[in-house]
């Protein structure tokens, strides 16, 4: 399996991308291992590994996933079991759930905020 | 037998006029046109330089006009030279009930077992353990350290919520930035620069407003969010 830092660097293998700024994907996608998206997505992602939305990332749908670092832009919300890295220029709406977050200044965020399991 | 006197002859500095004087005199008025003039020796030989201890000084704004004046390191209260508000400077403990407003430019510390009932209390550093019925200002920061309650709003520079600690408020809280390691609950948070959640700490509050965030793991946060544009005036 590829490995991903805090930073979502890449080392050692290129990670999968699905990358083109020529065309936007329609439907839902399911990744299974660690990815890179550069596209335009109408629909949802259910990543079950780290996953890494670049600034030219677009997802109509909701985002899930493991650890996922955006820098691009998610309109359904974004669902983690781990941690969430936003990163500056991120554009994040409807509701952000993880177990650790780290959002930077200068992202747009607007949404319902759940950080933290169980009962707060 | 009397000593003869000398004379000497002086002029005035207005007209120019001469007329004679005592020798020792020290002032006098002019006999042609009336004016007052002092001897020239007493002008240049009676001022005494008087040495004065150097005070230091540092800078002060006033809680309710932000007038700046400038007082001695070692004063306890001042006037406003603008608006007239009286200032304390000291430091004050509340350990029972306490009513009337608080203006402090020290430390306020509300213990354990004391209880602000004022409508507001403000302070350049609180360190809050008990109650408050009325509004905490503290523009360096507001520290809680026991399980506390306000039921009206906070605000200042920077909130502290120690691991263990809880704040629970009836109204907004409105801070620079934050390091909470306790519990919050309020109805509005807004935070004009970074909150950081500690793997210990919790805020839920309906509506958080911050510039950054940081929620370690283990730390929690619930409520409708928003991340504030960067340009945004902290007064607003």
């Amino acid at each position: 399996m590829n490995s991903v830092d805090a930073a979502g660097a890449e080392s050692e293998e290129r990670l999968p991308e699905i990358s083109s700024g020529a065309f936007s994907i329609w439907g839902d996608i399911r990744l299974k291992r660690d990815a890179v998206v550069e596209a335009k997505i109408k629909g949802n992602v259910h990543a079950e590994q780290k996953l890494i939305l670049n600034r030219e990332a677009e997802v109509s749908g909701w985002v899930r996933g493991v650890d996922v670092y955006v820098q691009g832009k998610v309109e359904g919300g974004l669902e983690a079991s781990g941690q969430v890295w936003l990163k500056k220029g991120a554009t994040l709406r409807k509701q952000c759930v993880a177990q650790g977050l780290r959002m930077e200044s200068g992202v747009d965020f607007r949404g319902e905020l759940k950080v933290g399991g169980g009962r707060l | 037998m009397t000593a003869a006197i000398s004379k000497i002859e002086v002029f005035c500095p207005e007209c120019g006029k001469a007329q004679f004087e005592s020798e020792n005199f020290l002032s006098t008025v002019c006999r042609s046109c009336g004016a007052y003039f002092k001897s020239p020796q007493v002008r240049d030989e009676g001022r005494r330089k008087v040495k004065r201890k150097i005070i230091e000084k540092r800078e002060l704004s006033c809680a309710d006009c932000g007038a700046l004046q400038e007082i001695a390191l070692e004063a306890q209260s001042s006037t406003c030279l603008a608006c007239g508000r009286h200032l304390e400077l000291g430091h004050r403990e509340i350990l029972g009930e306490h009513l009337g407003n608080i203006s402090l430019e020290g430390e306020l510390r509300i213990g354990p077992k004391g209880n602000y009932g004022g409508s507001r209390a403000r302070a350049a550093r609180i360190i809050f353990e008990g109650r408050s019925s009325g509004f905490l200002e503290a523009p360096e920061f507001l520290r809680v350290c026991g399980q506390t309650r306000i039921r009206s709003g906070a605000s200042g520079g920077r909130l502290e919520v120690e691991t263990g600690a809880s704040l629970e408020c009836g109204d907004r809280i409105d801070f620079v930035s934050a390091q909470i390691d306790g519990e919050v609950r309020c109805s509005m948070a807004r935070f004009s620069g970074p909150l950081h959640i500690g793997p210990h700490g919790s805020l839920r509050a309906e509506s958080i407003h911050f510039q950054e965030l940081t929620v370690d793991p283990g730390g929690k946060i619930q409520g409708w969010g928003e991340c504030l544009p960067l340009s945004v005036d902290p007064a607003t």
